[in-house]
């Protein structure tokens, strides 16, 4: 059912029509009204989580509290546009339009918005003083979407076979259709140790592309080379498994080298002295001398840690 | 040559350490009660550190309750590899009394928590009261300031927090 494109209280037409247009602008404004909004100011979601102004979620908004709810639509369909839009942002502009949605009677494209609404924010809820007949609509759809089978996620991730030692290691993963307020994870661990560590994936230049870094201290060249057990998971909000890449059960693997152990002495046809590799050699080693003489005299490895101790009850 | 002397001294004055290392804050509030007994506080560094329930943590000693290898391994000032870094109480004149503690190579990554353990003076030292913290970051910078707030345990834990 499509209703009034533009609809305020006060215009000119047959008092039914007026009657209904200024009852569904006083719905949408007290469904929609919440603590901070102000339109000047950043917004303030249910939650009491602050989103950072953007143009398009204060105009959307603006037109949301005036009841230009098609105007509203497009508003926020463009803005969805924008590249660097923050989650908050988004989660923002797909609220405003599924609120416009369900305003206007377009209960499925209102169940669109809110399902991406909701894998950021799965426990948002409609303000306690939105009409009942509304929050029951949206009660509906929250239910359904539930029910659903969560979108799917494209993960693939480059496997590392083998790392050096004392070096930072990065996976890299590439996320096609990542579901808003998702999250992907790397899970590490040295093989046989009893729980992983995670960290998680960057998001690249490229809006696919992501990397998570194991630090350098978490895998140490050893005498021996080790195994390191690793799993990629990407879930949404709700902590539901979208996509993975090994488990862990069935982790995967990459190998950390053994430090390297001092070069084998090389069979001597001529006088060592005559050999261009000692010359060669020495040129190196007296340059890496230098560099690490260079490093240790500018770099400061010393990290300060000044602890301010209070004892209570003392000035 | 006195040119090139002048221009050695002058290169050699331009070096030296010019960028500090980095810094990493702590503010500890220290209840009444614990004052009479504090010898020396423990400070550990626990990867993975969102999966501790920190309010579990504070009541026993950090070291019997996550496996060893989650221990950071600290240097302290003098290079020696430590799990938990243990400082003396030594408080300065001053209010509020500072201590400086110093770390080599401070550890960098992400989610770790930061377990500070309240050393009593008994002759087999008990943990007296603890803290813990989720540190989402550790950069090579300045670090924002960890506040961290340790009252007596009650009921008293019988573990000795030393490693």
């Amino acid at each position: 059912m499509m209703m009034t494109r533009r609809v305020k209280p006060g215009v000119v037409g047959p008092r039914s029509v007026r009657v209904l247009t200024a009852s569904i602008w006083c719905l949408a404004m007290i469904a929609h009204a919440e603590p901070g909004a102000a339109l000047d100011a950043p917004r303030v979601l249910a939650s009491g989580q602050v989103v950072p102004r953007n143009e398009a979620v204060q105009k959307a908004a603006q037109q949301v509290d005036e009841g230009d709810f098609e105007d509203a639509i497009r508003t926020v369909e463009k803005g969805i546009e924008q590249p660097d839009l923050t989650d908050d942002q988004l989660a923002e502009l797909y609220r405003l339009m599924g609120l416009s949605h369900l305003y206007l009677g377009n209960e499925d494209k209102a169940r669109d918005a809110f399902e991406k609404l909701l894998q950021a924010r799965p426990d948002y809820e409609l303000p306690r003083s939105a009409p009942p007949k509304i929050r029951a609509l949206y009660a509906r759809i929250k239910d359904d979407i539930r029910k659903r089978r969560v979108r799917p996620v494209t993960l693939t991730v480059t496997p590392v076979t083998e790392a050096a030692g004392d070096a930072a290691v990065v996976v890299e993963a590439s996320i096609d259709d990542m579901a808003l307020g998702a999250k992907a994870k790397l899970f590490y661990r040295r093989a046989g140790a009893q729980s992983f560590s995670s960290i998680d994936f960057a998001r690249g230049k490229v809006r696919s592309e992501y990397s998570a870094t194991v630090p350098a201290f978490e895998v140490p060249a050893e005498e021996q080379s080790y195994e390191v057990e690793y799993f990629v998971e990407v879930a949404d909000a709700a902590q539901r498994r979208l996509a993975g890449r090994g488990d862990p059960y069935n982790p995967l693997t990459f190998r950390v080298a053994a430090k390297k152990s001092a070069a084998a002495p090389v069979a001597e046809a001529t006088p060592i002295y005559k050999s261009p590799w000692l010359w060669i050699g020495l040129g190196l080693g007296a340059a890496a001398a230098t560099t690490g003489i260079v490093l240790l005299a500018t770099g400061n490895q010393t990290a300060t840690l000044p602890v301010k101790i209070q004892i209570e009850g003392q000035p | 040559m006195k040119r090139a002397l002048l221009c050695f001294a002058l290169v050699a004055s331009a070096c030296g350490p010019e960028t500090q290392g980095p810094t990493f804050p702590i503010e500890l509030f220290v209840s009444a009660g614990l004052n009479d007994q504090l010898s020396a506080f423990q400070v550990s560094l626990v990867k993975n550190g969102s999966a501790l329930d920190c309010v579990a943590v504070q009541k026993s000693c950090i070291k019997d309750q996550v496996d060893a290898a989650r221990f950071v391994k600290l240097k302290d000032a003098a290079g020696k590899e430590v799990q938990s870094l243990n400082f003396p109480l030594s408080l300065s004149a001053g209010s509020p009394s500072t201590q400086d503690v110093s770390l080599r190579e401070l550890p960098l990554g992400k989610d770790f928590a930061l377990v500070i353990e309240a050393v009593s003076k008994d002759a087999t030292p008990k943990l007296s009261g603890s803290s813990c913290n989720y540190l989402k970051e550790l950069t090579a910078g300045a670090n924002p300031a960890v506040f961290a707030k340790i009252e007596l345990l009650n009921p008293p834990a019988a573990c000795d927090p030393r490693h």
